[in-house]
């Protein structure tokens, strides 16, 4: 009974983390991992650790305080406040939505010929279309099991480690203890991206939203914090993977969407297919989420109630669909033309993308460390200090990063 | 030693894997703290109820009592006493000091078992309804 209670906790965590990998995390640490080899993994590990901390944080504010970080961040800090939460989260999440939509484009249009501009605006009718559904259960399953084939980026490491048993000692090494890296400008911009890829800013809101509708009770937070454990543990793994995969396949100075698909050329023509179709489903997944948190955002900030089936019955549902699949349009033409004109490959489009979403995505895991010392029962001295100190140090170094990249700095 | 390697393993521990493992163990001891303090408060609830006596003898009433203490009095089943679970139950009161619900309860009331059951199951209810006023306010 034990075995299956194991598979049973270890299967969703495993399947979660993969379909979470969608175009950006893949093409961030392709890009990370062709460069810096095994120098980086551990960034892609304080990451993913940092935003499972903050998860943490959110369950225990939702648990104590009974209501979405919206709805208290609106009632403690003021309506002004929260809605620079709102506005920094609706750009993070239309930009996301914006690099999925170029990542399937460009990948139907290396695999297929299709020119990438049909493909976008297909795969926009198709989310639209997918969102007015509002109930797609088994569609989401369906999905959920296709991008599970971007699992092929685990199973390609551990044969790689096999084939070459010396490289599992460098794994292990740099993942223990932080390696040596040539400090630079461009170190730290890339740095960057990858905090900006590893975090999904929608989900520290989505998290405590739906602890309240969960009706999660104090007494089941361990439980939640294991479920956290695991989702890290593998969300690791992938992230790990890929970054891997990478250094062991791809060249060096990956820039095209074309670069990242020969990372996976061990597997021959089998390689871009499976390719295509995780990342078809990851993206339309991830992309479908965000509409729903987009929306749910707005909702819980104009009617300060946290209620997911009034949202998706709302007419304001309908309106925040249409408004955020419009606005990711315009800015994955906008990039892709812009890069045409400017020059740059998708590599430097995910990662100047996946910066902005990391400088984003800290304003909202700032009002979840401040809405955590207000929680009396359950808060830390310790935690306070510590999160106060990550998001404080994590500000800062995003400004200068933002800066630096501009040319600023 | 390398200043920069010790810089970089201090980020590294504690900027994520100390907090994050520190965390977990707080608040399950913090939650494991409020259950057996819950526990206890039901204990001691429990006791309390069974050593209730109906002090007739202030209220002058000792007849009526005496009258009805057969088919009143004794089923009242309040001896397996509500635990009220409740996040403000424990942990931001501390350990000595648990919530407490004190029933003012009608001596016509008392001699009714089905309405004082329904009051004292009530009781869980009650104190959810003024939690969420609190907390709305």
């Amino acid at each position: 009974m034990k075995k299956f209670r194991i598979i049973s906790i270890l299967g969703p965590g495993l399947i979660s983390a993969v379909s979470g990998l969608e175009i950006t995390n893949i093409g961030v640490f392709t890009y990370v991992g062709a460069i810096y080899g095994f120098k980086i993994l551990w960034i892609i590990v304080l990451a993913s650790i940092i935003i499972a901390l903050l998860q943490q944080l959110a369950v225990e504010v939702g648990v104590v305080m009974r209501e979405g970080v919206i709805v208290k961040s609106r009632k403690i800090f003021g309506k002004h406040l929260t809605l620079i939460i709102l506005i920094s989260l609706f750009i993070a999440n239309v930009v996301t939505i914006a690099i999925n939509i170029i990542g399937v484009s460009f990948t139907l249009n290396v695999v297929s010929g299709i020119p990438w501009y049909l493909v976008a605006i297909s795969f926009s009718l198709l989310l639209f279309g997918l969102a007015l559904r509002k109930e797609y259960m088994y569609l989401e399953r369906i999905l959920t099991l296709l991008s599970f084939v971007l699992s092929t980026y685990i199973v390609l490491m551990v044969f790689h480690l096999i084939s070459s048993p010396s490289t599992v000692i460098e794994l292990l090494a740099s993942l223990i203890i932080p390696p040596e890296v040539a400090l630079g400008r461009q170190y730290f911009i890339d740095v960057l991206a990858v905090f900006g890829a590893a975090a999904a800013p929608y989900a520290l809101i989505f998290q405590t939203s739906s602890i309240i509708m969960k009706g999660l009770k104090m007494h089941e937070i361990p439980e939640e914090f294991i479920d956290i454990s695991v989702g890290l543990v593998f969300t690791s793994l992938a992230s790990i993977s890929v970054a891997v995969v990478a250094a062991a396949y791809a060249p060096e100075n990956t820039s095209t969407i074309h670069d990242m698909i020969l990372a996976l050329k061990p597997l021959g023509i089998i390689g871009p297919l499976l390719f295509c179709i995780g990342i078809l489903a990851s993206s339309t997944l991830a992309i479908e989420a965000i509409i729903l948190c987009n929306a749910y955002m707005f909702y819980e900030y104009l009617t300060e109630t946290t209620s997911l089936k009034d949202i998706v019955a709302s007419k304001l549902y309908f309106k925040v669909a249409s408004l955020t699949i419009l606005i990711s349009l315009l800015i994955a033409f906008a990039h892709a033309f812009s890069r045409n004109i400017f020059g740059g490959g998708f590599a430097d489009l995910v990662r100047d993308s996946s910066i902005l979403i990391s400088l984003t995505s800290w304003i909202p895991a700032l009002f979840v460390v401040l809405l955590y010392w207000k929680v009396k029962p359950l808060a830390s001295s310790f935690i306070k200090v510590v999160s106060a100190l990550i998001v404080g140090s994590l500000i800062v170094v995003n400004v200068v990063g933002v800066l630096g990249a501009l040319g600023l700095s | 030693m390398d200043m920069w390697l010790l810089l970089r393993i201090l980020v590294y521990i504690m900027g994520g894997v100390l907090p994050f493992i520190y965390n977990y163990y707080y608040v399950k001891r913090k939650v494991r703290r409020g259950k057996s303090d819950t526990k206890k408060t039901s204990e001691e609830n429990s006791t309390v109820v069974s050593n209730f006596t109906f002090s007739s003898e202030l209220r002058g009433v000792k007849a009526e009592i005496e009258n009805t203490s057969n088919n009143s009095i004794e089923p009242i089943t309040i001896v397996s006493s509500t635990s009220i679970v409740s996040p403000h139950a424990y942990n931001d009161r501390g350990r000595g000091s648990p919530l407490y619900v004190v029933l003012l309860i009608d001596h016509n009331v008392m001699r009714n078992p089905e309405a004082l059951t329904k009051m004292v199951l009530n009781v869980p209810k009650i104190v959810n309804n003024i939690e969420s006023k609190f907390n709305k306010k």
